[in-house]
Formats: structure tokens, sequence, C-alpha cells
């Protein structure tokens, strides 16, 4: 695991006001220590070491961010420090760097190289311990989405419902279309329904309707239609020939009127005055200016113009009367002229209409006309010449057409509504044969979309659902573990379907399940069962590149639930790439020191601001016990001491562990002799059988019986319990007593002590083995490397 | 965080898993051919699904089914 955390080198970062290096072993003996142990009372900087993990891993600033901070950039700097000159870097077991620095209110972080690889860094602080349990559903979906977030396909699905509802409302349509031409086609059918067609529905009907040849009918209504319009024209032209004939007798009598008039006044003049009259209005005219000639046009004799016109208009004058009826004959004539040659074109069109109608009737003649026996070729021979008798006799045929129009139009009439009728039915018929194909084909279609959105939801249902089991699974599995046999755990977390970012959740207490945890939980089982969850996140969220840091989590638990977190750590560091507990708990700390064989002790000191963080390497009780026997200045007391604490912590679990008896003591603890006394029946059976390791602390083959090794610890039990009073006589009191043990005596009193604790502790966890297996206990190693200790019990 | 590694647990990988399943169900369910797999796995991972794609993935299979229902009905009408 080469990630692992081995430094982290401070400057001018929070109370780090020196320069300081905090080092982690990454293992002590051939033993992977991955669980480190930061141990100090408040205000010694253990905050200091989390937020500098925190910002270097997350980019955050950790314990800064509460409220009544505004902006916590300020405060990372140490006192009479400037951010400027703060530096956090961390090197891990692969020599990899990474370092955080400030930039305004940023963090900049650079690593020593592009492609180091670097653990991802997870940090749990009290404040955020309840997060999890006490969240709103909508903020709990927001911390477990990053493992049921399944955005692409809750995009195909939402794109899968719109699809289902398009064709849902393209079906409306095209059903509604069906049932109206379906009313529409049933309506004609019972209308226009004749003996003798199909009667199985309307439908089979159309189609018979439809399959009728209809363009003869068509043919016939085009020609038929002409025949009402062709009578209308000619009416037409007949009222217009006898208007013309009207105008043209009274343009006759007028003319006839004028003449007789000039005429009774030539009577009275002389024969020439009309054309005098001419004659001076056009001399008059000549000589009018401004050409104004010189000479006599006749006589080419010279002549005066002025005057010359002056005597004709004189002249004119006296004939006015004959001037003015002559001008009215000739206006009179004009006038005949028009009504004449209108009559002549009157007299032409008529012609003209009646031939082509007469040709026309020749070939199609309607039922009515053909009731006037009319001989259509013989009236076109007789009616060729355009006259005033032939127009007579056209409006006399024409008056008897105008007769029969109505029949004509009517018989027309009843054709055009027979193929009216038609076209609605083929019409009908197709719309709703097409409307029928629609909606069976819209029916598959939506069927199909229908069944698959079913089908995506419950996948992503049951695949959601699969991974918030497992969570709870995992959830429930550590909270027994910490909460053995007690009736209480995670019963499920659910998404709310119809709000999606939503996440339920719902506990069992005693026998009651879906109830709400908040309500029924103790502070402190509230407390682990946020750990567990959040542990149980941690552990799927690739934990290989997890380094852990619990920033003093517990304050509310007891010694034994203490006891039952530090060996569920111990047990599941082995999935994490490290685990830093930072606490001020000496009872913790204590544990440890006994027991943890793999855990890296560290202790900080008294905080100064003159100097700062100062941690120191701790060592587990075992290893100071050594460290004393091997001194070369040998301290008898320290080593006697040692030993009795060491000793009693053993004996003081084997008692638990076996519920042997003890002597109740008020107000007192057990003495060393009580708990040899009361395990010496335990120890004369009692064995320990563990693997043997490699010199690199490997475990060898567990299939293999002789890579197993026992140890009696019988003979611990006997050497201990001849010279245990060492422990009281050298480690505790003033005595003189003491004086009589040598210091073989107290070396050797010491060395049984370390002996019996190596042979029951796990070489691997540190743990004496205490898990019931079938016939022995175990430790809580991997099954196939466990430690096992026999017998199982005393009973 | 720019050294952080591939983490199996990603929704990316969730969502790929999940989508997987659906695909082969759909073909299970005869919603789908073997060849348009790789288009319902693009509809299912890749948040570029639009209106009218499910249908016309869909109504691939359905069209020959419906042009024998369409002679069908013509045929009993």
């Amino acid at each position: 695991m080469p990630q692992r955390i081995t430094q982290l080198r401070l400057t001018n970062f929070r109370g780090a006001t020196q320069p300081v290096t905090i080092k982690f072993t990454p293992e002590k003996g051939g033993v992977k220590t991955n669980v480190v142990v930061i141990f100090g009372e408040n205000g010694t900087g253990k905050s200091t070491i989390v937020d500098a993990l925190d910002v270097i891993g997350n980019t955050s600033f950790g314990s800064l961010i509460r409220p009544g901070i505004q902006a916590p950039q300020k405060y990372v700097a140490s006192l009479t420090r400037d951010a400027q000159s703060v530096e956090a870097e961390l090197t891990t077991q692969a020599g990899n760097t990474r370092k955080a620095t400030l930039s305004g209110k940023t963090v900049v972080i650079s690593s020593g190289s592009a492609d180091a690889v670097m653990p991802e860094i997870r940090v749990l602080r009290r404040r955020d311990l309840l997060q999890l349990i006490e969240a709103t559903p909508a903020k709990r979906y927001e911390a477990i989405q990053k493992f049921i977030a399944v955005s692409g396909v809750d995009s195909a699905e939402a794109a899968l419902r719109v699809d289902c509802n398009a064709v849902e409302r393209q079906l409306g349509t095209a059903e509604a279309t069906r049932a109206q031409a379906a009313e529409s086609l049933q309506t004609l059918w019972e209308q226009e329904r004749q003996p003798g067609e199909p009667v199985q529905n309307a439908l089979t009907w159309a189609k018979h309707r439809a399959s009728e040849n209809v363009s003869e009918l068509q043919s016939r209504l085009g020609f038929l239609a002409k025949g009402p319009a062709g009578i209308q024209q000619l009416a037409g032209i007949v009222a217009q020939w006898q208007q013309s004939q009207a105008k043209f007798t009274l343009e006759q009598d007028g003319l006839d009127t004028a003449n007789t008039a000039l005429q009774d006044q030539n009577q009275d003049a002389t024969a020439r005055s009309t054309e005098l009259i001419s004659l001076l209005s056009s001399a008059e005219r000549y000589l009018a200016p401004p050409v104004e000639p010189s000479s006599c046009p006749l006589c080419d004799n010279s002549v005066q113009a002025d005057a010359l016109r002056s005597r004709i208009q004189t002249q004119l004058a006296q004939l006015q009367t004959s001037r003015l009826l002559l001008q009215k004959v000739t206006e009179a004539q004009a006038r005949f002229k028009t009504a004449s040659d209108e009559k002549t074109r009157c007299n032409q069109e008529l012609v003209r209409v009646i031939q082509s109608m007469g040709a026309h009737f020749t070939k199609h003649e309607p039922a009515a006309v053909k009731e006037l026996h009319i001989d259509w070729p013989a009236q076109g021979i007789e009616l060729a010449m355009a006259n005033d008798d032939t127009s007579i006799k056209v409006a006399a045929l024409s008056e008897k057409l105008v007769a029969v129009k109505e029949a004509v139009q009517s018989e027309c009439d009843t054709l055009q509504t027979r193929l009216a009728v038609y076209n609605n039915i083929k019409t009908q018929a197709q719309a709703l044969t097409k409307s029928t194909d629609e909606v069976t084909h819209l029916q598959a279609v939506l069927d199909r979309l229908r069944k698959a959105c079913t089908l995506v939801v419950n996948k992503r249902r049951d695949f959601v659902q699969a991974i918030l089991d497992e969570i709870i699974g995992e959830v429930n599995a550590l909270y027994q573990f910490i909460h053995p046999g007690e009736k209480i755990g995670l019963h499920r977390l659910e998404m709310d379907d119809a709000k999606r970012a939503s996440l339920d959740q719902h506990a069992t207490f005693e026998d009651k399940e879906g109830v709400v945890p908040q309500a029924y939980f103790s502070e402190s089982h509230l407390d682990t069962f946020g750990f567990c969850l959040w542990l149980a996140l941690a552990k799927r969220d690739n934990p290989k590149q997890l380094v852990l840091v619990l920033d003093d989590v517990f304050t509310s638990v007891d010694a034994q639930h203490f006891r039952r977190i530090s060996d569920l750590l111990a047990a599941q560091a082995a999935n994490f790439q490290q685990v830093i507990i930072a606490t001020h708990n000496r009872l913790w700390h204590d544990y440890y020191k006994i027991s943890g064989a793999s855990v890296h002790l560290l202790k900080l000191e008294r905080w100064t601001l003159a100097r700062g963080l100062r941690p120191h390497e701790d060592q587990i009780l075992a290893t100071e016990l050594a460290a004393a026997l091997e001194a070369d200045n040998f301290d008898r007391q320290a080593v006697a001491s040692k030993a009795g604490v060491l000793l009693e912590n053993v004996l003081d679990n084997l008692a638990a562990y076996y519920e042997c008896s003890l002597k109740y003591r008020p107000g007192r603890g057990h003495t060393l002799g009580d708990l040899l006394r009361t395990t010496k029946r335990l120890f004369l059976t009692a064995k320990v059988r563990r693997i043997r390791r490699d010199t690199h602390g490997h475990p060898l083959a567990p299939h293999l019986e002789e890579n197993w090794m026992e140890i009696a610890l019988k003979q611990h039990h006997e050497k201990l319990d001849a010279i245990k009073l060492i422990r009281n006589e050298v480690g505790a009191h003033f005595n003189a007593l003491g004086n009589d043990w040598s210091d073989n005596d107290v070396r050797e009193f010491g060395q049984a002590a370390y002996d019996l604790a190596e042979a029951l502790a796990c070489q691997q966890c540190g743990h004496i083995p205490k898990n019931l297996r079938t016939d022995h206990r175990g430790c809580g190693c991997d099954a196939k490397y466990q430690t096992q200790l026999y017998p199982l019990s005393l009973n | 965080m720019s050294q952080a590694t591939t983490n199996p647990s990603t929704p990316q990988t969730a969502n790929a898993a999940l989508a997987t399943q659906i695909v082969t169900a759909l073909q299970e369910a005869n919603f789908i051919e073997g060849c348009d797999a790789p288009l319902a796995s693009a509809l299912l991972t890749t948040e570029t699904a639009k209106a009218g794609d499910w249908r016309q993935l869909l109504e691939k299979k359905l069209a020959p089914t419906t042009t024998t229902d369409h002679a069908a009905t013509h045929h009993t009408a």
C-alpha cells in the first residue's frame, strides 16, 4: 500500500507555530500499522493535524468551517504569521508528496510529480457524526447519491416517458378521428343504404359503394351543368336583342321627325339655303385665324379675311334656324346608326348562341328539354341567318327553354348530390380505414413503450434498492459488532420515487420496524449508528484508496463500547489504506496501549505558543516493557510496574472472557493475586494455536498443519504465580520486602509477563482471541489466519 | 485532487452496470434486436436521449408485425 501516509510536515499551520514533522510508522516488526492513534488532551493540537490532512486531501478548511466563522482562510495561519507562509505537506510510503498552500481564499495543491498516486482522505468529526442520521431525506440522498445516482438511466427514463406521453396523445387524436369517421359513415349508411346492398356493417357497405364506377356520372354532370347556364345566357341575349329592337324603333322615329322638320323649313327657303348654310359654315372655318388667307381659293382674287368672315357670320345668323334643324338631323342619324348596329350584333349573337346550344343539346339533351320535342338539327338550319326574323324565333324558343330551366337545374342538382354522397362515403371509408390502422399501430407502439418504461423503472428501482440493501446489511453488521445482541439497527433505506432525490430511512428498535431512529435511539446509539453508516459508505467507496481520519468522534460511549469500536476499527482497518484516530480519551488511548500490536501510537504533549505542536512517539505497553527489560540502566521499579499493569490487563480480560469468579471488593479493584487465582483452572488446559510467519511477518499457508504452532500457557501461569509479589513489593509501594527480590527476579517477572502477553496476543492485530468459534476463541483477523485460544469456555 | 484514482463505485460505473442490465432485459423481452443494443446502451448512458429516440428504437421491431396486422385488418374488413 504505497499510498499510506508516512509523514505530515506543517509550517505556520494553525497550532503549528513552529515547523513540525509528524511521522506515521507504516509497519512495526513486520506487522503493518495502518491504524494511527494520536492521543492528546484538549488543546494539544489534534485538530491542527486533522485540519492539515483535510486541507491537503480535500482543500477544506476543516474544523474552521462552522457557524460564526465568515472567512475561515483567515484563521489557517498560526498566530503572528501570515497566510503566505502557511504550508502543509504530506508524504506517502511510496515517497509521493502533496503540498497545500494558501492563495487568497483558495487552497493551492501541488504534487511532487504529476502522475503521483495519492490517497483520498475522508475526515469524520464529531459534529458530522449525526449528519447522515438527522439530515432531511434530500440531504441524505446527496450523501449517498454517489453510490445510487444513475443519471444516464434517469435521463433515458425521462425521454421514454416523454415518448409514452406523446404517443398516448397521438393515440387519443387517432381514436377521436376514427370515432368521428365511424359515426359519419354509420349515419351515411343509415341514410343512403339501398335495398340489395351489403348489410354487414357500414364500412363493408361503404367499400361496396366506393367501388362503383362514377366516371360516366361525372361526365354527365359536366354536360348537364352547361344546360341551365346556356339557357340563362340565351335568355340574357334575347333580352338584349329586345332592348336593341326597341331602341332601333325609337331612333328611327326620331330621325324621321328630324327629317320632316327640316323638310318643312326648306319649303320656305330657297332650295339652296341648306347647301348655302353648309357652304358658309365651311368658309367661316376656312377664314378663321390663325391662317386668315389673303386670296379666295376658288377665284384667286385677293380678299380681306376679317371683313369677309364678318360678312359670312352675318349671313349665317340669318340662316340659323335651318342650321339647327340640319344639326338635329345629323345627330338623329348617328343615334339611329348606333341602334341599328346593336340590333345587328344581337341578331348575330343570338344565332351564335342558339347554334352552340343546339349542337350541345343534340348530344346531351336534359330530360326536361327533351320533353319540348325540339328538333335541334333542323333548328340549326332554320336559325342560321342573323336577322330579325331569326331573332324573333330564337326569342320564342328561349321562352320555352326558360320555362324548363328549373327542371334542368333540378336534374343537375340531383346528379350532383349523388356524386357528393359517393365522394363523402369514399372519404369517410378511407378516413376510417386509415385511422383504424393508425390506432392499431399506435396502440402497439404505446404498449411497447409502456412495457419498456416499466422494465427500465423496475430495473432501476431494484438496482438502487439492492445497493441500499447492501449498505443496510453492512451498517447492521458493523452495528452488531458494537452492540451485539441488541435489537436495534437500520431496517430500510428507500428512495422516494415521487421525489426521486430523496432517501427515507427507517430503523428497527426492539421488534418494531420502520421507526425514526432519532425518536428511539439513545445519544450513544445514534453516535455509533452515524459512525457505522459513515464507515459502511466509506467501505463502498474504493476503500483501498482511502485514508480515514476520525477527529475525537466518540465522547458519549462507555468503556465496553470503546473496546468494541476499537476492535471494529482494528478489524476494518485492513479494508482501508490507513485509519488515523485523534482522541483525547485516555480510556481509548490506554486500550490501544495495552493491546495495539498493529497500532502506531502518537502522543501530543502540552501545546505552547512558543513551541507549537509537540508530537512524541508512544509505545504499546508490551513494547515499553520489552524496552525496559533491555535497557542498559535497568529500572526494576519500572519493569515491575509495567509488567504488573500488563499482566493485570491480560488476566482481567481472560477472567471476563471466561466468566471466572472474583471476590467482590467494594470500592477496590482486583489484585494480581485475585486474577491469578481465578484464572488458574483456565490455564491448566489453556493453549494458543497460531499461524507461523515468514521473516517479513507474512503468514505461511494456513492449510498445512505444520505451519501452525501450539503454545501451552500453563507454565506461564505457574511461573508468574510464584513471583507475583514482585508486582506490589517492587513495582508499587515502598516496602522493605521489595529489597529481597534481586534484579534477576524482577527481570524474570517482567519477562514472564511479557512472554504471556506475547503468547496470548495475535501477532497481526495484537488482541487476545475472544470471539466464540466452534471449539475455541478467535481474534478479529481474517478467518484463515486467526489466532486461536483454547478452550472455548470453562463449562 | 487531480491525482485521485478511478473509483469503481462512481456513478458512471453504477449507471453503466444498470444500463447493461436494462439492455439485456430489453433484448430478452424482445423489445430490441442485438444489433440495436449499442444504441439502447448509448441512450441509457450518455444522457443525450431526446424525445422520439425510444419510439424510433422500439418501433424497429414493430414495423413488420404492424404491416402483417394491417393486411389482416384489410382482409377481414
